[in-house]
């Protein structure tokens, strides 16, 4: 993916960090929502220098003139970037129609003219998308023979440490060792880990790393250095402790329409490894992901009051973490692995209790089989061992052991019923740290906040099956359009129920003395458009 | 010397008189259970279960809830009986939060069938160490034997499950065991034959107490008598052996207990028995118990000193009102005027307490005085 675009979308996260920090001091926050557009357009000329446009418009972003962007950019961004116009007007037109007015546009040329480009572009948009769920992200790429888009947008999320984190299951369902024939969970259950301080070695801190975070997923460059720490977590012996075995890791491959991670972890299925009859597992087994997301959070407070000067250094700050993320992690590998391991434990709570249980089953299953047996076996009673016998249909108390063995499994097994859906209680939180009163260390990068309370309405009890994302390989002007109007739809059935709350808001106030029924009309009017609201973002 | 005995000798005979009138046999409870039955009992268990398992259900196991006051009745002359609507717990052999404690119970029904099929015995901690993992304690294997008991409707000596000995035993006793042994005291075993002149056993709450009336030579100065104790709270077998010998020698029992919430409460264990053991009650209660010291009144009548009295504890607030709301408690009018007396004064008395008044008060004075004058209630 190139670096110019990924400068110049950071530039727009720091631009709207600050401007929401600000609006945050004064109560003032941002709803947050709104669109982001990536238009890339090859050029129809002999040099083939594609041109790249990034638009934002709606609540999320900072507005700015335009002559206030150019500033910003020129003043910020590297000299090698070439800020030019955009070449596809109608597409910022038909975004702005949809997104409403536009508030940051920068287009620029790229010199990277490769095919794999627009594959990592997206895959990069996909997991901006993740970390800004209340954002529509859409990327389009024009040439001169066809054209497609791809919109990134979560219907579930989870507001953490300022962000919306996208909850949707299905963007994560393709995975190396996914295996199709188990069915999966579609849920995400998120659990919350712990705050860690950590601290920057001596060298990371030479590099400068200061100001606020952008909201900009860390990437790997091409030729990084491989996480090692990361790949070295499958090696750690804790994994027995969650009732894991033989944990391997692969590098991630990025699936058609998928989210990829940095690394991959699977586990062998331990009952694999049991002596037949051993197991209690229920027959239809679900498959189960867990998706760990490492969140850093990095402040210098003597950096941070210098407003004119951060916004370069936040982009350099950033390229230097990215750069030294694993220095950083090996620097605190054992307070990282400890706040992981709890916060994995948390996260198999049910898992690890359900093993402990069919444990204990298995354990007890054996003496109970046992004492059985052996009494019947040693009585001298014949009426006795002959009801036995009879009972359990068997010639002889050495033909007892098996059915009775089945028999006490079957039962065993009628309490452990697997369901294809979860329940529709809430994700447990976990661990609760002192974040609110936590002053952010110097040095210290927080790799988790505990989220309280708060915006938790975002989450929805179910997750949708249906894919989040992605028209593909479109080609024709006609298909486009319908990415438009299918946006347009979406977002008029919102914007049209806000409009006739507001007007139901005019209406109330023009006429102060209505009824009681027409109030209760009016709330019950209310309630049903914000259930068609609703509805819109669910399709 | 017979004057020193001649109110022992006047209650003795009041008893018996009691005995004969209320048609108490010699053998006032439950006598053991054939080894037979006890195999059948057994079995029948395990046959429901297999019973339970052909129907693909789970199967339980149902035991009478014994830590319950609600599960007791209180008969004046048996003491405490299990009710016959007691409440029970179900232990599920599907649930993962009871299977262990069904495979226990089986685990124990094992070795319970063994031990009487071969007529030998093992005491709870040989059943323990079967298999300590599955067990856990030896707490989990004494309630476990004592819920099979109860379940089974057997008493705990028929399961051939012996408690390690605790309690003493001296005096002008004599008896046989099983193996031909005679056995004269000055042991724990089972007991038979049981020959003794004594004019009356005296049970004591403590060991010190119990040790110090063996150093004073009591049994000797008061020949013939039987002073046993359960060192505290009394184990079965030691309750077992005061009950064995009143329904042998018919002679009184008297109670020497500290003047505190713990010394009545051991005594009314006694006599009137245990919420856990309720279920064989009548087999291990001795209602004709006579309370002989140290009484609370006895503090101000002897002059012990001040700074001997113990002030009461939150603990011993707490012991004395339950003792109240004991269904015993308004049949002795005389222990129950010595409890008020206590908790006004809200101080309580070791027995040690009576030493100082004089050296060797207690076995000299106190203790021969008390029954010389018939100074009981």
């Amino acid at each position: 993916m190139t670096s110019k675009l990924q400068q110049v979308i950071r530039l727009l996260m720091v631009l709207t960090r600050n401007d929401y920090t600000e609006s945050k001091r004064s109560s003032a926050r941002p709803d947050g929502r709104g669109g982001l557009l990536v238009l890339r357009v090859h050029s129809m000329q002999a040099v083939r220098r594609p041109t790249y446009t990034v638009a934002a418009a709606g609540p999320w972003c900072f507005r700015m003139s335009e002559e206030h962007v150019q500033n910003e950019a020129t003043a910020r961004l590297s000299s090698s970037i070439y800020f030019c116009d955009c070449p596809c007007e109608e597409d910022l037109q038909m975004f702005s129609n949809i997104f409403g007015p536009l508030h940051f546009v920068c287009s620029f040329q790229d010199d990277q003219d490769k095919q794999e480009t627009e594959a990592a572009t997206a895959t990069f948009l996909q997991r901006l998308s993740l970390v800004n769920a209340k954002v529509t992200i859409v990327f389009k790429v024009r040439d001169k023979e066809h054209s497609h888009s791809q919109v990134f947008r979560a219907k579930n999320r989870l507001s953490l440490m300022d962000h919306a984190i996208s909850m949707d299951s299905t963007i994560f369902s393709q995975t190396p060792f996914t295996m199709a024939c188990l069915p999966t969970c579609t849920r995400m259950h998120p659990v919350l880990g712990e705050r860690v301080a950590l601290l920057l070695p001596s060298e990371v801190m030479e590099a400068g790393l200061c100001g606020d975070p952008s909201g900009v997923p860390l990437k790997r460059g091409e030729g990084a250095t491989q996480l090692s720490f990361l790949h070295s977590l499958a090696d750690s012996p804790a994994w027995a402790e969650l009732g894991q075995a033989r944990v391997r890791h692969a590098e991630s491959q990025s699936g058609q329409g998928s989210v990829s991670c940095e690394v991959e972890f699977s586990v062998d299925d331990e009952d694999d490894t049991q002596p037949q009859g051993r197991r209690v597992e229920p027959e239809h087994t679900v498959q189960q992901t867990v998706m760990l997301f490492l969140l850093f959070e990095y402040r210098d407070p003597f950096h941070s009051q210098l407003s004119d000067v951060i916004g370069t250094v936040q982009i350099r700050s950033e390229e230097t973490l990215e750069r030294c993320l694993d220095k950083v992690l090996w620097y605190n590998d054992d307070k990282v692995r400890s706040a992981l391991q709890s916060l994995l434990k948390s996260a198999l709570r049910g898992f690890l209790k359900r093993n402990k249980s069919q444990e204990r089953l298995q354990s007890a299953m054996s003496v109970i089989l046992s004492s059985v047996k052996s009494i019947v076996s040693s009585s001298s009673s014949v009426d006795f061992r002959t009801a036995c016998l009879t009972t359990m249909k068997v010639q002889s108390s050495y033909d007892l052991s098996f059915p009775l063995h089945q028999k006490l499994q079957r039962v065993i097994n009628g309490r452990f019923v697997s369901r294809s859906r979860c329940t529709s209680e809430k994700a447990s939180e976990t661990i609760m740290s002192e974040w609110n009163s936590h002053e952010e260390p110097e040095n210290g990068l927080p790799s988790k906040r505990t989220h309280e309370e708060e915006e938790e309405e975002e989450e929805t009890p179910s997750c949708s099956k249906r894919q989040c994302s992605e028209f593909t390989a479109g080609d024709s002007y006609a298909f486009e359009s319908n990415i438009w109007e299918t946006l347009d739809n979406q977002m008029q059935w919102s914007q049209g129920s806000q409009r006739e709350l507001v007007d139901m808001g005019l209406a109330e106030s023009s006429t102060p003395s209505l009824s009681n029924t027409e109030l209760k009309k009016q709330q019950v009017d209310r309630e049903w458009l914000q259930e068609i609201e609703n509805l819109s973002e669910w399709d | 010397m017979s004057e020193q005995f001649s109110e022992v000798d006047k209650l003795r005979a009041a008893l018996f008189q009691s005995i004969q009138a209320h048609s108490e046999t010699s053998t006032g409870h439950s006598g053991d259970i054939a080894r037979i039955d006890v195999l059948t009992r057994i079995e029948n268990v395990i046959l429901k279960i297999i019973q339970s398992l052909s129907r693909e259900e789970a199967p339980v196991l149902v035991l009478k809830n014994r830590s319950s006051w609600s599960n007791v009745r209180f008969d004046q002359s048996l003491g405490l009986l299990m009710s016959s609507d007691a409440t029970i717990t179900t232990v599920r052999s599907d649930c993962p939060s009871s299977v262990t404690k069904f495979a226990q119970v089986l685990k124990c029904l094992l070795s319970i069938y063994r031990l009487v099929q071969s007529d030998s015995y093992a005491t709870k901690r040989d059943i323990y160490y079967n298999d300590p993992q599955l067990f856990g304690s030896q707490k989990s294997v004494d309630s476990i034997v004592d819920d099979i008991s109860c379940m089974l409707k057997v008493p705990r000596r028929s399961l051939h499950v012996l408690a390690t000995s605790k309690g003493f035993i001296s005096g002008d006793l004599c008896y046989l065991e099983e193996d031909g042994t005679r056995v004269d005291c000055n042991s724990s075993s089972t007991h038979e034959d049981i020959v003794s002149s004594a004019k009356f056993v005296l049970i004591i709450e403590k060991d010190a107490t119990f040790q110090r009336l063996m150093d004073d030579e009591f049994c000797t100065q008061l020949y013939p008598c039987i002073i046993m104790t359960g060192k505290g709270v009394p184990d079965v077998n030691s309750r077992l052996m005061v009950r064995k010998l009143w329904d042998t020698l018919h002679i009184p029992v008297f109670a020497l207990v500290d003047a505190d919430p713990h010394g009545i409460e051991i005594m009314c264990i006694y006599k009137y028995g245990s919420v856990s053991m309720a279920f064989e009650g009548a087999s291990l209660t001795i209602p004709s118990i006579k309370w002989l010291g140290l009484w609370p009144s006895d503090i101000e009548r002897f002059g012990v000193a001040r700074d001997a009295l113990i002030p009461f504890t939150q603990a011993d607030e707490k012991k004395m009102n339950s003792l109240r709301k004991r269904p015993y408690s308004s049949c002795q009018p005389a222990w129950e005027s010595e409890m008020e007396l206590m908790m006004r004064r809200k101080c309580k008395a070791e027995i040690q307490s009576l030493e100082s008044i004089a050296p060797q008060f207690l076995t000299r004075a106190y203790l021969p005085n008390k029954l010389r004058y018939g100074d009981w209630i």
